[in-house]
């Protein structure tokens, strides 16, 4: 069944609808995929085959008797394993959590499970979404697709991993300071951190409450924003869940950016911070296929890079260190050693200087909020190096805090990383769209024009 | 910082046995998390009136 390889739910939805292919017969493609591919790439972490074919089973039942749910109803995806599944373990990728099953799913889970999806599995993680790529815990890192010795970028590392290899055509991953758009960036794949309060975080083991963010992993904008229609919500669950409309993404996706105003945040990659020149490259070459398309793209002026890094790290530490602060004091032994360093920073953060941290976040999101009242989208970088060697702790080390992800994380608006090419090792390039809080819908129909005039998302890495 | 700075401060945090276990996580953790923080400063500029500070802290606006 090699026509199914790297199906997208836009086309495979269709043919569900129509009877044309089974979600059973789906399902088991995608297992024999995981099956074959996954010992190479360690994406997965758990595959619930037995779940998978259950659920596999009660959704063609339900299209076989004309009960169709809508795009997602027989469509596999995977979880990043730090999002609950009832009676399934969420270990968070960490030997600390290797035993705890799940007593109630995610409020994500529920609204996939209500729209018909079908879970194939969890999927790896840096250590709590914090550590990084590591060989002191229960399960390896996972690898990148195009290039198995590079860094598959993190923390939602298999996430990207298994749907850049097309494994899965979705996945769900987190973004507390990018690591939703950094996996995607460094896999090619498209990458969503939608709007702070849009989609639900109960269920979902956090990082930093404050910064955490949940999104969806895909293969093409149109696919992204079909899954994130589907867990967009409200949710009482969750005491920062708004209750906003968020259902015209898709309506209006393929709107084009003709007469659109894009900002292009070019000091951020220029001379706030040195970019690889490839990287530079890729959004050049965007911004004129943006303009060709009829947008109006100007440079425009943030604070410094240096300031929204400085003050997502103090927000980062002492959040974070909340979470584990018991753990890393009576069961230090069990983290890697990577998340250990990362998470213990918190201990000596003042309060003092988490205060600051959130009255300078308080003028950084005026300085974005007063910007976005003359510009319907800005672009920038997402990554500023390309992603290096798995087995290099310190150039991992070096890489991962080189980025441009931070910023969207403090404003909390809707920010997604898309494929600006390949550089000349093969690896891919990326960019970063972001809009107003709540206008998920500009920033996918920005992200949809230029991926279908650029075309990167077709490509596909050889994984066979 | 000195070793009896970073052993004073891992005990006010209550990270003695950690700090015993694991010195040089511990005294690299209290050395990055005191890396400066003067962009905060600048960037906060306009919000340090003490009688406008209170406009200037949202969790997550």
């Amino acid at each position: 069944m090699k026509e199914l390889d790297y199906f997208t739910i836009a086309e495979i939805s269709g043919r569900l609808q129509s009877r044309e292919v089974s979600p059973v017969e789906l399902t088991r493609h995608v297992l024999s995929r995981i099956d074959k591919l996954d010992p190479e790439l360690n994406a997965f972490l758990e595959v619930t085959a037995d779940l998978a074919l259950e659920q596999a089973r009660v959704a063609e039942a339900e299209i076989l008797n004309g009960r169709y749910r809508g795009p997602m109803h027989g469509i596999p995806y995977g979880l990043k394993d730090l999002i609950d599944v009832a009676g399934l373990r969420t270990t968070c990728h960490s030997k600390i959590r290797a035993d705890n099953v799940a007593q109630r799913d995610a409020h994500v889970v529920t609204r996939l499970h209500e729209a018909g999806a079908i879970l194939v599995g969890k999927l790896a993680l840096h250590e709590f979404g914090s550590g990084g790529p590591t060989l002191d815990l229960p399960w390896p890192p996972a690898r990148n697709p195009w290039n198995r010795d590079i860094h598959p970028g993190g923390s939602s590392s298999g996430s990207a991993s298994a749907v850049a290899a097309g494994m899965i055509p979705a996945s769900l991953g987190t973004d507390t300071g990018g690591s939703v758009r950094n996996p995607a960036t460094c896999c090619g794949v498209v990458g969503m951190k939608p709007t702070y309060g849009t989609v639900s975080r109960s269920g979902v083991m956090p990082l930093s409450f404050s910064l955490d963010h949940v999104g969806p992993l895909t293969r093409t904008v149109e696919d992204n924003a079909i899954v994130y229609e589907a867990i967009a919500g409200y949710d009482p669950g969750d005491i920062t869940s708004r209750d906003v409309v968020t259902k015209s993404c898709l309506r209006q996706l393929r709107g084009g950016v003709k007469g659109l105003r894009i900002g292009c945040i070019e000091h951020f990659y220029t001379t706030d911070a040195a970019a690889d020149e490839e990287m530079k490259a890729g959004i050049d070459e965007a911004a004129a296929v943006l303009r060709r398309l009829g947008a109006d793209v100007r440079s425009v002026t943030l604070p410094a890079l240096s300031h929204w890094a400085a003050c997502g790290r103090a927000i980062i530490q002492s959040e974070s260190y909340v979470v584990h602060e018991a753990w890393l004091k009576t069961r230090p032994q069990d983290y890697c050693e990577i998340s250990r360093r990362k998470l213990m920073q918190g201990a000596f953060v003042r309060a003092e200087e988490y205060i600051k941290a959130l009255q300078a976040r308080t003028a950084l999101c005026a300085a974005f909020n007063e910007l976005m009242r003359d510009y319907d989208a800005v672009i920038t970088l997402s990554g500023l190096a390309l992603p290096c060697r798995l087995d290099d702790p310190e150039e991992v080390a070096r890489t991962y805090e080189r980025h441009v992800r931070m910023p969207f994380n403090i404003t909390g608006s809707p920010a997604i990383a898309v494929p600006t090419g390949f550089s000349k090792s093969g690896l891919p390039l990326g960019m970063q769209i972001a809009g107003k809080a709540f206008d998920e819908a500009t920033v996918y129909r920005v992200a949809f024009a230029y991926c279908e005039a650029s075309g990167w998302t077709g490509r596909k890495p050889t994984v066979q | 910082m000195t070793e009896q700075q970073v052993a004073e401060m891992a005990m006010r945090v209550g990270l003695a046995d950690v700090f015993a276990q694991y010195p040089e996580i511990v005294r690299a953790a209290a050395a990055r998390a005191h890396a400066p923080l003067s962009p905060l400063d600048a960037v906060r500029a306009g919000t340090t009136e003490p009688a406008h500070m209170f406009q200037a802290i949202d969790s997550n606006p």
